[in-house]
């Protein structure tokens, strides 16, 4: 131990100045040629990938806006999943409230209709899409049922109805395309909406009767401009 | 090669390498000092060949050694040199053992050694074999590891570790007899 200790005292004695460890390293330093740093994209080769970026991503919105916007890209198309997926995220983005969720099916039910017509004229079937025609009302609605003003509601359901009976127009000229199995489960698919707009009529008039109500009861009361007085000449009758 | 590789390479190395100058020297601060300099500005220049995984300390030590040879064959001094030499070749001329006896204590070490006790350490230092001097030199006056000391000279670290502690035995013969 001793010997050690002997040693390590004379190797502390030994150390460098802190002044020629700093004053060596400033001249390494200025010695030191740094080369410029090149990054991964200022490669050659990244020049290629970034053109070849670019063009997927141009090929890919593109493709992505047309599915999105095109009656072409129906059922029938090989970019017809791409398309829903579209809706799903815009579905997720937009509706927000019940009234921009009615609004969207609605929307919704153009597109399909769009796509029924294009399915049409080619003489293909179009029964998943008339499918999720009807589903799409059902939503639309659905959504319509909390929807809190009227006069929104009226017009969200003037233009679902509409494309339910353009639709109905549509599927009297498909039942001479479709094949007999397809048209029977048409005519149930027909029978369900209407019964299903019936309820939806019914609600619809009762909230209205129930609103006239309200508005009456409201009419017949007296209108009372001193509460405060009222209600101290109230007091003495109901102590007697 | 970037400045901050060389950087930590530089603070990694710089005692070690300064303390083993310092010792071959015999104490003249100085001269370590301007050796050690001009070893650095060599391991720069050079620092496209070092491979940290590879080499560690082995390098820059390699560097130095041949460093010094270089700078006492200029001179004209002599200076002790392994019997063994690390890369397989002799640099060096071997001084005679009454050299060595002197040598220590000789120039910088009498400025810096105060105490007795540390000079009489120090001329029984000189009394070791070259090999068992340099190995305590490295380990207890450098401050190198075995695994270190073993890459230097070409030995496994255990075997570094045995022939140190056989070199401290031997030291504290000398000492006892001061």
């Amino acid at each position: 131990m001793f010997l050690k200790y002997k040693l390590w005292k004379i190797k502390k004695i030994a150390n460098p100045s802190k002044q020629f460890r700093a004053a060596l390293w400033q001249k390494l330093e200025r010695e030191i040629i740094v080369e410029p740093r090149v990054y991964f994209w200022q490669m050659p080769v990244m020049r290629y990938a970034a053109v070849a970026l670019s063009l997927v991503l141009a090929l890919g919105i593109g493709t992505g806006a047309y599915a999105y916007s095109s009656p072409e890209v129906n059922e029938a198309h090989p970019l017809y999943g791409l398309k829903k997926e579209i809706e799903k995220i815009e579905e997720r983005v937009v509706a927000r409230t019940p009234e921009s969720l009615a609004t969207f099916q609605a929307k919704q039910m153009e597109r399909r209709l769009a796509e029924i017509e294009r399915l049409q004229s080619r003489k293909l079937n179009f029964e998943k899409t008339l499918d999720e025609l009807n589903k799409t009302e059902e939503a639309g609605l659905k959504a319509l049922d909390f929807v809190t003003s009227l006069k929104v509601q009226g017009i969200i359901k003037q233009r679902i109805n509409l494309q339910g009976e353009e639709r109905q127009k549509q599927l009297e000229k498909a039942k001479m395309v479709l094949p007999q199995e397809a048209e029977k489960r048409i005519e149930a698919m027909m029978q369900k909406r209407e019964k299903r707009l019936e309820i939806q009529e019914q609600k619809f008039e009762k909230k209205l009767e129930q609103i006239e109500k309200q508005r009456e009861e409201i009419q017949q009361q007296p209108i009372n401009i001193l509460p405060n007085k009222g209600r101290a000449e109230e007091k003495p009758k109901n102590s007697n | 090669m970037t400045k901050n590789n060389f950087e930590k390479f530089y603070n990694t190395h710089f005692d070690k390498i300064y303390r083993f100058v310092f010792f071959r020297v015999r104490g003249n601060k100085e001269l370590a000092e301007d050796l050690t300099s001009e070893i650095f500005i060599k391991a720069l220049k050079n620092f496209d060949a070092y491979e940290e995984e590879k080499s560690k300390s082995a390098w820059i030590f390699t560097i130095a050694r041949n460093h010094l040879a270089n700078h006492f064959r200029d001179t004209g001094k002599r200076v002790e040199i392994s019997l063994e030499a690390i890369d397989g070749e002799t640099h060096i001329e071997i001084e005679s053992q009454e050299e060595i006896k002197t040598n220590l204590l000789a120039d910088g070490f009498e400025q810096f050694v105060k105490k007795d006790t540390e000079r009489e350490l120090l001329q029984a230092l000189n009394k070791l074999s070259v090999d068992a001097r340099q190995l305590v030199t490295l380990k207890y006056l450098s401050g190198y590891s075995y695994k270190e000391i073993g890459e230097m000279l070409g030995m496994s670290e255990g075997a570094a570790k045995v022939a140190t502690y056989r070199a401290m035995q031997e030291l504290k013969k000398y000492v006892s007899k001061i």
